[in-house]
């Protein structure tokens, strides 16, 4: 055996990414994949020595996800750059609501760290923090959110997911009454009600809200990336956010292809990029033109 | 006789089979099989002697074969920035 499997290698990730934060002083969550407290994991029952027993069944996860303070970001990617980490996509062009940065070791594997979590504002991360837990990931304390706040960021990310995401039903599906009011609880402390309403397809009176397009897309596993430009559009509150809007949508990320190439990418191929992503959008456009 | 341990900076998993380690600032993942996890274990407890002591009782081989070849097994684990001296 020369490779670790993935739960073992995203674990080890885990363990690197505090000692840097450590190292540099910053305050960091450690969310999702095996930082899951084992009481939001799916169980499976298996035999060992004649014998059925109960077992969780690791959280699978493509990267490590890290939630860290706002004001350490840019401490914290400064400390693994030194490490010889690189980013892979920056936050606005990462994800639609521009929160997390992929970063990427080459000898290790891939890390999304967050500015702040979506549904949550940046603000939550003091809440979070002061009521955080641990646990040991790679031989090292790592902090995690505390088990209510786990619901609901896995609530969130369900949310984002599509109609049957899993996490969904550990969050809530298993939860108490007591856990459920719990979680209702802190989503309107942290001001995330609308994030766990779009969870549990309660979206119906939140229309006006700006971000209720954003949430009704991931929440619908809507295919249409002009759907998503709408309402990516319409939940940027700034000209400076709608103009980001506007480039994330039509010229691509040359540092997502850094490490798919293994090389920095040419003019040439970031190019090549920008036309198939035009491409796209163009045909999506034709499209609905002919079935109207 | 020098004490080895192992380096605190070290993140490392035991999935059962293999130890997983990794020095953050080397970034690649090395795997101990083999006596490797006995060796990882004995590291977090105690001296070389015991180390050597441990192999020679389960081997019966002489203690200082056992010794050199523990030895050489360290030193490729300190070039990891695995293990350190003192």
């Amino acid at each position: 055996m020369t490779e670790p499997s993935n739960h073992v290698r995203i674990t080890l990730i885990h363990g690197v990414l505090q000692r840097i934060a450590d190292d540099a002083g910053v305050r960091m969550l450690h969310i999702k994949g095996p930082a899951v407290a084992p009481e939001l994991l799916d169980v499976k029952t298996k035999v060992e020595d004649g014998e059925e027993v109960e077992v969780t069944v690791p959280r699978g996860s493509g990267d490590a996800d890290v939630l860290v303070h706002p004001a350490d970001v840019r401490r914290f990617l400064k400390a693994v750059h030194r490490y010889g980490w690189v980013k892979k996509t920056s936050f606005y062009t990462g994800s639609a609501f521009g929160h997390a940065q992929n970063i990427y070791h080459p000898k290790i594997g891939n890390a999304d760290v967050h500015r702040y979590y979506p549904g949550l504002p940046e603000s939550a991360f003091q809440q979070l923090w002061a009521n955080r837990g641990s646990v040991t990931l790679g031989n090292v304390n790592c902090p995690v959110p505390s088990l209510r706040a786990q619901r609901l960021i896995l609530l969130l990310h369900g949310a984002r997911s599509g109609p049957t995401h899993p996490d969904v039903g550990r969050a809530w599906g298993r939860a108490s009454e007591e856990e459920r009011a719990d979680v209702r609880y802190l989503a309107g402390l942290l001001n995330a009600e609308l994030g766990l309403a779009a969870a549990l397809d309660e979206l119906d009176g939140w229309e006006k809200h700006p971000e209720y397009l954003l949430w009704k897309h991931f929440r619908e596993a809507n295919p249409s990336r002009l759907n998503e430009w709408r309402a990516r559009w319409r939940a940027a509150r700034t000209l400076r956010a709608k103009s980001r809007v506007v480039r994330s949508f039509i010229f691509f990320d040359p540092s997502s292809l850094e490490s798919t190439l293994g090389h920095k990418p040419t003019a040439g191929e970031i190019a090549k990029r920008n036309v198939a992503r035009i491409g796209t959008l163009v045909r999506e456009l034709r499209r609905r033109r002919d079935e109207q | 006789m020098r004490n080895w341990r192992r380096n605190p900076a070290v993140v490392w998993e035991d999935d059962g089979e293999v130890i997983w380690a990794v020095h953050p600032s080397y970034g690649g993942v090395v795997s101990l099989t083999g006596p490797g996890p006995l060796i990882w274990e004995l590291l977090g407890e105690g001296s070389m002697d015991n180390l050597v002591a441990e192999f020679t009782k389960a081997s019966g081989e002489q203690s200082d074969i056992i010794k050199r070849d523990i030895l050489a097994y360290l030193q490729e684990l300190e070039e990891l920035r695995l293990v350190t001296r003192g």
